[in-house]
């Protein structure tokens, strides 16, 4: 075997993939040959090297979020359907405009909701009852129904109500609304 | 009692999104390895980990006519990853800035690194090896990644890289007579 023959098979040689005869004749010219050998010995040690190339583990703490993130990512995409067709696409940027357009008219709404209600004096809030079991009703502005955090918005019947003289109280909504109402029937 | 991995793909192909569960659960840390040491950094290897499943969960049908699926995960880990490193050019950074990690993994990555003291020399001739990586073409890098260090036979890599063997043959040689070039003054013989 030639030293030319032998550093072509050499790779081979050491991945084992050389046939019984083969490799025994690579065996011999390694044990004649200083140079083959020599060049042998390094292809060894690069394999060493190599294999110290490490991998860190990043811990338990990151196989368990790679596991939700994953379920999260995987349930996402089942639901929206993410193999973006060319029709998909176009269906997906109607959504946007839409949703856009929405938020939009939602957004004016709210400016214009606003305007109406502190020009007609601020918001309304329930207070608690007076000594006398009644139940009074105070304006208040915009400042001291954020700051209470306890908002009592009136509706269009509410107002209807207030009008015909009606006291509301309980926590907003329609149940507990009728059943002020009805109290207050009674009474 | 664990379900055998045939099983568990027959399963995920129907619907059951607990196997899926699991099979992320039995490849992530190989995925993770291998993207580790291809891209050398946590964040693109993290990112490879993720893409990985969530392509082959898009891919779910198509893997009743798939033979094996370790095979087909890999070329899909494989694939990403390659577009990653071209991405990113091709440069890989092992010594990566890990203050944007998440506290924990900082945490758990830094216990694996060795004092200075006893492992400077050792870091230096890490660093001299990733740059002398860094260099191959990226398909040479996974082919010398998945042979050399992951273990893969030449078959399996061929089968992952949809490629014949002869070729992963030829990048393989190709890639450690680089390697050898590159890392002459380290390679240490004896005589």
């Amino acid at each position: 075997m030639t030293c030319r023959h032998a550093s072509s098979l050499l790779e081979d040689y050491i991945d084992g993939d050389l046939s019984g005869e083969l490799a025994d004749r690579m065996r011999v010219h390694l044990e004649s040959c200083n140079s083959c050998r020599i060049e042998y010995h390094r292809s060894q040690h690069l394999r060493t090297l190599m294999g110290r190339i490490a991998s860190p583990d990043p811990g338990s703490t990151y196989w368990s979020e790679i596991d939700d993130l994953v379920r999260a990512k995987t349930s996402e995409r089942a639901v929206w359907s993410v193999a973006p067709s060319a029709s998909s696409k176009i269906v997906q940027a109607a959504r946007g405009r839409i949703l856009r357009s929405a938020l939009s008219v939602a957004f004016s709404s709210l400016i214009l909701l606003s305007a109406v209600l502190l020009g007609s004096g601020g918001l309304r809030v329930a207070t608690e009852p007076t000594e006398q079991g009644e139940t009074i009703m105070v304006a208040a502005s915009v400042q001291d129904y954020l700051s209470r955090m306890s908002p009592l918005l009136y509706t269009v019947h509410d107002y209807r109500r207030l009008a015909r003289g009606i006291n509301l109280v309980g926590p907003p909504g329609f149940s507990s609304r009728l059943v002020a109402v009805i109290e207050s029937k009674s009474i | 009692m664990s379900k055998q991995l045939p099983d568990l793909v027959k399963a995920f192909v129907e619907g059951d999104d607990e196997a899926f569960d699991e099979i992320v659960r039995r490849f992530r840390k190989r995925i993770y390895s291998l993207a580790f040491r291809l891209l050398g950094n946590h964040l693109d290897a993290d990112e490879v980990v993720q893409e990985t499943f969530v392509r082959v969960y898009r891919r779910r049908k198509e893997l009743s006519n798939v033979k094996y699926f370790s095979t087909f995960l890999l070329r899909v880990a494989s694939n990403y990853g390659i577009d990653l490193l071209r991405k990113r050019k091709g440069h890989s950074t092992m010594t990566e800035d890990a203050t944007g990690l998440p506290g924990q993994v900082q945490l758990d990555l830094a216990r694996q690194i060795a004092t200075p003291r006893e492992d400077f020399e050792n870091k230096r001739l890490m660093e001299e090896i990733v740059a002398a990586f860094d260099q191959l073409p990226p398909r040479q890098k996974l082919t010398a990644i998945l042979h050399d260090i992951e273990g893969y036979t030449k078959a399996e890599i061929a089968a992952t890289l949809e490629c014949p063997e002869a070729t992963v043959r030829s990048n393989l040689h190709i890639a450690r007579t680089k390697l050898k070039k590159m890392l002459k003054q380290r390679l240490k013989t004896r005589e």
